[in-house]
């Protein structure tokens, strides 16, 4: 010790000063202006594991070897700032160094350095101060460490992954990587818990994650969220082939056998997949977007995965939007019922009108039913319009019985409809009310498809409504599975032939042959029957010399709005054409005519 | 069948309108997977599902569309354009219903021939019809900030 404390500053001698600096618990070093090491207490020897006879006198750069930083880094002059003290600088602040203790055990000290100076503020040398923190940062650690990892398995925990999720989207983001978020669900595990007790389950959870953080690469981050859930995060995938290549490696590892107290234990997994980008860059929304491909896997069955698709999500949302605005439609009364006349040619006079939805939409303007009836056709609201399509179409067929035109009307009624109860107690209360000239005028179409359905609820509706006048036709008559068996359980009273048979059936002879069959059979079972689709001249004549006698078709009439039905049934003639023999119709030029374009 | 590989969502898709991007990344989608079971064995369930996917796709994105276009006043600006840009999409419907009743009817549609008409309309109407719209809207949008 050369040198000595000012008397007149402290007013002590320094034995007094050492001999006091003995007792205290922290520990004093204290430095000259070159930086060599004069003094140092007995706490301090024993916080830098040193002795007196081996430090006094070294340079402070030697005792900085035997350090290291908080980061556990080899000390500079920054984390050990002696240079910069001994150049004046007073405020430096505590720092936490590590050093090895004599028991080979992590000693932490917090450490502060603050220059010496005389009464003139000149530097004369640095005292060190040490405090041994150990304790504290054990403590601080281990609560970081329950705070980020699960303490059954040591796998981070849904903080720390979702801190990493974070990270490593903002890589992705930044380097234009693609990565994996994936949820994993065991399959049975609570099987294994339920019949093992809960240690065994809990040894089996802890070999699950080892398994899976043993499957994955090194960058890539198992976690486990809670009960039998884990995340994945696979980062810097090339291809979905790469990603799909490491969850089924996880898939395998998880569901090879486990040895859980000398017996042999098998659970599976499920895994959710999402890959970044093309889904949402929102972190939860992937989770949770993860969770549902997740449930997705469980229901195809377990034991494997399957990857969220965000564009279905969307999709779906979209039809949801478009079932609302149906509704709204409803609401609204966008919708119109367009009237499209059936005639009896061999008679020449008009028997009905089929009624025919058209939406008015705001902004794409007319539509036809078959561009938006598809999209609901397993929504309720397909039964709401389709009762409102009966009742207008009943008060328009009052209306024009009051102008003295006698006509059946028909509606199209979707299979949603007719199997509800509801239906049938609707067309009770029509047959109830007696609907004065409804009776026997009401005829509702069916899709041959539809009625099979279900196909018991609709041929004891027919068969109940068509002894009390209402009737019943079955649409497009040829294009589904059409049999024997179900014409004799469907009692309809009426086959429409579908358009596309009648159209082609000049050119077509397999088009011809059903037409002339729907016609034959029509006639064995006693039903009427009726084309659909007749575009010219050429189609009447060819129906009526077949034995079909009731049309509808542009080639008589399109639909036609509400208000221009009353005028065409006035001014309705039928065209002598249709019947007149072969060489005059020839001669009038209607094998001539061009065929329209074909509309609805 | 040769036209399966699929078509990837890329920068010369998009028209710089995002509610339009955002819906015609749903179609390319929509596209990509129709051409995916048109590989495999297609049933008439298949292709009445495909359809009636491209009908509703048909319902809201050409309401969005018009709707934007009406809203930037497109009609008054270039007539001609509009008009045809409506046709295109009443067309589009028209060829699903058809389409539609010919499946309906048990006509064997070749799956090539639906690749191609989607195909088709991907190229001309997106990458040319909607984008001379998106421009126009986007230029409205500069210079009318809402």
């Amino acid at each position: 010790m050369s040198e000595s404390f000012p008397n007149d500053f402290v007013g002590l001698d320094s034995s007094r000063v050492i001999s006091i600096l003995r007792t205290i618990e922290e520990g004093i070093l204290l430095w000259n202006t070159d930086g060599y090491l004069m003094y140092a207490n007995p706490a301090a020897l024993v916080h830098f594991n040193d002795s007196e006879e081996r430090s006094t006198g070294c340079h402070w750069s030697l005792l900085a070897q035997r350090c290291l930083s908080a980061e556990g880094l080899p000390c500079d002059g920054e984390c050990f700032p002696l240079d910069r003290v001994l150049a004046g600088d007073a405020n430096t602040r505590p720092v936490r160094l590590q050093v090895r203790s004599a028991e080979d055990q992590v000693r932490w000290l917090r450490v502060h350095t603050q220059p010496l100076t005389d009464i003139h503020g000149a530097v004369t040398g640095a005292v060190c101060s040490s405090v041994d923190v150990t304790r504290q940062v054990e403590q601080e650690n281990s609560l970081k460490l329950q705070a980020h990892f699960d303490t059954l398995t040591g796998l981070p925990n849904r903080v720390l992954f979702s801190d990493r999720l974070d990270q490593a989207l903002a890589h992705a983001r930044r380097h234009r990587e693609n990565l994996a978020v994936c949820m994993l669900d065991l399959d049975g595990f609570k099987m294994v818990n339920d019949s093992l007790g809960h240690p065994s389950g809990d040894q089996l959870l802890r070999e699950v994650a080892r398994r899976l953080h043993d499957s994955l690469r090194g960058d890539d981050t198992a976690a486990r969220l809670g009960g039998d859930e884990f995340a994945l995060l696979i980062g810097d995938l090339k291809t979905s082939g790469q990603c799909e290549q490491v969850v089924k490696r996880a898939l395998d590892a998880v569901g090879a056998p486990y040895f859980i107290d000398g017996a042999e234990v098998r659970v599976t997994a499920s895994i959710g997949v999402t890959l970044f980008p093309g889904d949402t860059m929102d972190p939860d929304q992937l989770l949770r977007h993860a969770d549902q491909a997740m449930y997705k896997a469980k229901q195809a069955g377990k034991n494997r995965f399957s990857i969220f698709d965000p564009t279905l999500e969307s999709r779906a949302r979209a039809n949801l939007g478009l079932i609302r605005k149906i509704e709204l439609a409803l609401e609204r009364q966008e919708f119109v019922l367009h009237y499209q006349p059936k005639v009896d040619c061999r008679a020449g006079r008009v028997v009905g009108l089929e009624a025919l939805i058209r939406w008015n939409h705001p902004v794409l303007g007319q539509r036809m039913p078959g561009e938006f009836l598809p999209l609901i056709e397993h929504e309720d609201v397909i039964v709401r319009i389709g009762d409102w399509v009966i009742d207008e179409a009943l008060r328009e067929q009052a209306r024009l019985r009051a102008a003295g035109h006698e006509l059946t009307i028909s509606v199209n009624i979707a299979a949603r409809q007719l199997v509800r109860r509801q239906f049938a107690e609707r067309l009770e209360a029509i047959v109830g009310e007696g609907c004065a000239g409804s009776v026997g005028r009401l005829e509702i179409e069916i899709l041959e498809s539809a009625a099979l359905e279900d196909i018991g609820t609709v041929s004891s509706l027919i068969a109940g409504f068509q002894k009390r006048g209402i009737r019943f036709a079955l649409d497009d008559f040829g294009t589904g599975y059409s049999s024997l068996v179900h014409l004799k359980r469907l009692a309809a009273g009426v086959l429409k032939i579908d358009q596309d048979f009648v159209r082609d059936m000049l050119d077509d002879p397999g088009d011809l042959a059903i037409v002339q069959g729907v016609v034959g059979l029509a006639a064995a079972f006693r039903r009427d029957v009726v084309a659909e689709g007749v575009e010219d001249v050429e189609h009447v004549r060819m129906l009526l010399s077949i034995g079909c006698d009731v049309m509808q078709g542009y080639g008589i009439s399109r639909p036609l709005p509400v208000e221009a039905v009353e005028p065409w049934l006035r001014n309705f003639k039928p065209d002598p054409r249709w019947q007149a023999p072969l060489a005059e119709a020839a001669r009038s030029g209607a094998a001539l005519l061009p065929r329209p374009g074909r509309l609805s | 069948m040769q036209n399966s590989a699929p078509l990837i969502w890329n920068d010369s898709l998009m028209t710089g309108v995002p509610e339009i991007d955002e819906q015609h990344r749903i179609l390319v989608h929509t596209f990509n997977e129709a051409s995916e079971k048109l590989c495999g064995e297609v049933s008439q369930e298949v292709l009445q599902a495909i359809t009636q996917d491209l009908l509703g796709y048909a319902l809201y994105h050409f309401e969005t569309e018009e709707l934007l276009m009406h809203d930037a006043g497109y009609e008054a600006e270039d007539d001609a354009d509009a008009r045809l840009h409506l046709a295109e999409h009443r067309d589009f419907s028209m060829q699903i219903l058809m389409l539609r009743d010919r499946i309906k009817a048990g006509i064997p549609i070749p799956p090539h021939e639906l690749l191609v008409f989607l195909n088709n309309w991907l190229v001309r109407h997106i990458m040319h019809t909607d984008m001379r719209l998106a421009a126009f809207i986007l230029a409205r949008r500069a210079s009318r900030p809402s």
